[in-house]
Formats: C-alpha cells, structure tokens, sequence
C-alpha cells in the first residue's frame, strides 16, 4: 500500500470503524510483537498493545499527515507506552548479565560449527538484549523486527536521526563489548 | 581588538571503531534472534471486536452532536421567546397608559 493509500485510508478511518478495523489488522502484530520484545510477558504485551489502539482510535482526529507512515505515529504512542512500563518497574526490574552465558555464545556468533544448537543461541541472546537499556533494545526491535529507516526511528523515539546513528553505533560497541568479554571469560 | 577565545572540548568517550565483519556478524546474530512472534489470535479477534464496538459509538456520538446543539438552540430560543413576549406586551400597556383612553376623551368632549 503507498503512503497516499494510506493516508487515504487513515483519513475514512476518522469517520468509518471498518477502516479503522482495517488498520488495526493491518498493525496489530507490529504492535504485540514491539511490546512483547519488551515486556517478555504476553499478559503485559496484551495489555499495552490494547492501550495502544485505543488511544488511537481516540487520537485518530487529531492526527495530521506528516510525511511519515502511518505506522511511525503508531509506534509512537507505543513506545511512550512501553517508556511508562519501564518506568513503573524501574525497581523490579534487574537482569544481570551472565557472563558465564557470554563465554558460551561470544564464539558462536558467526561459526557455522558452533556446539550451541541455534536454538539455544538465539534465546541466549534474546536473554541479552532483555538486558539492555530501553532505548537501546527500543532501537534493537525497530531496526530488526520492523525493519525502519533511521528516519523512521528518529520520528518514534522522538530524536534526531543523526542521534539514532549514534545510539545504534554505541549499542553495537556495547553488543561487541560483552562478546569480547565473554570470549576472555572462556579463555580463563 | 576582539580574540577569539580558544574552546576547547571535553571527550566524553572515545569513538570505538567497530570492523565491518564484526559488525556484520553481530547484526547477522540479533537479526536471527529477535524474529517476530505471534500474537494469541484469540487475543487478536477480541480486541479487533472491542475496538470497533467503540469506533462505532465514537461515530455516534459524533453525529449526535450537532442533533445536541440544535436542541440546545431550541431550548434557548423557547425560553426566550415568552420573555421576548412578555417584554413587548409591557412596553405596549405601558405606552397605552401614557396617553388617556379614547373613550375618556371623547366623553369629556
């Protein structure tokens, strides 16, 4: 669908619930899957995808076409959502990071003859980004989950895109970081 | 003259270069990991019903408004209208009290 298709159809949405309807199949697993890749609990995932869309569906009037998709304004709402969750749990919510872990996957990553299955590898490092800071794992998801633009990402987190560049070269820095310490925790 | 005073800038943290199949690799390793999940299609076919439950009494509501304002307007006007009536209905005995009636005049007469 082009961005006039879309726009056109976010505008019948103001007015027409089956537009409306329209967009929420068309956004709804984006959506569950941001909040999930964040909460890892899919009664929190559930919970911030509803709010989500209904405070779109009650902010939908006030929309205006930036020049952005649809999609961008979406997540907005979504990740100031998800912003408040990490907020309220900023106390409970502490996952070290297991270098013990890291010994074991900092090898692996790119060796087609790891010992690891590739199952294993991926949830070792799902377990690692849960660990990262939200902006950080926010950048993660919108980057490798949905697939945006550093244009895109700097209109949902609200920054500049050249401060997205930035973010995401610290967050590899830091990704590569923990390798090499898991790599010099495997060596001793 | 003016000298242009000498900034100078504090570094915060070093720029770390990151080799391109290092940063390939790690790309390549997230990517694979943080694959889209599914959302409980149950879930999915509440909220869907849920929302347009409420999209459709927005929109009522919505059209009801100007059907409100009307009514609003109505009650006003009807409420004006007696006062209006009862104003002019004074302003007229009034002016009629002013002047001695016909019938005396012609009388005296």
């Amino acid at each position: 669908m082009s961005y006039e298709e879309e726009q056109e159809l976010v505008a019948r949405a103001k007015t027409d619930p089956e537009a409306f309807g329209e967009l929420y199949r068309r956004y709804v697993k984006k959506i569950y899957n941001y909040h999930y890749r964040h909460t890892s609990s899919v009664s929190d995932a559930e919970d911030l995808t509803s709010q989500t869309f209904y405070r779109a569906l009650r902010s939908l009037s006030s929309y205006r076409p930036t020049g952005a998709p649809f999609q961008a304004w979406l997540f907005r709402i979504a990740h100031n959502l998800v912003v408040n969750w990490y907020r309220d749990r900023k106390n409970e919510r502490l996952v070290p990071l297991e270098i013990g872990l890291w010994a074991q996957i900092a090898p692996q990553v790119g060796n087609p003859e790891s010992h690891l299955s590739t199952a294993e590898l991926h949830k070792s490092l799902v377990r690692v980004i849960d660990a990262l800071p939200e902006d950080r794992k926010t950048l993660i998801i919108l980057k490798f989950v949905e697939h945006m633009s550093n244009a895109e990402i700097a209109a949902v987190m609200g920054r500049t895109e050249g401060a997205i560049k930035a973010l995401y070269h610290r967050t590899l820095v830091s990704l590569r970081a923990t390798f090499q310490q898991g790599a010099r925790a495997e060596d001793v | 003259m003016f000298r242009r005073k000498h900034h100078r800038y504090l570094t915060l943290q070093d720029y770390v270069y990151v080799p391109p199949n290092e940063r390939r690799a790690i790309e390549q390793a997230v990517a694979a990991a943080v694959h889209p999940v599914e959302p409980p299609p149950a879930f999915v076919a509440q909220l869907e019903q849920d929302l347009l439950e409420e999209a459709t009494r927005m929109v009522e509501k919505r059209n009801r408004a100007p059907q409100r304002v009307l009514w609003i307007l109505g009650i006003m006007t009807g409420g004006l209208l007696p006062l209006i009536g009862g104003l002019l209905v004074w302003v007229f005995t009034n002016r009629e009290g002013r002047h001695p009636p016909a019938r005396a005049v012609a009388s005296s007469a």
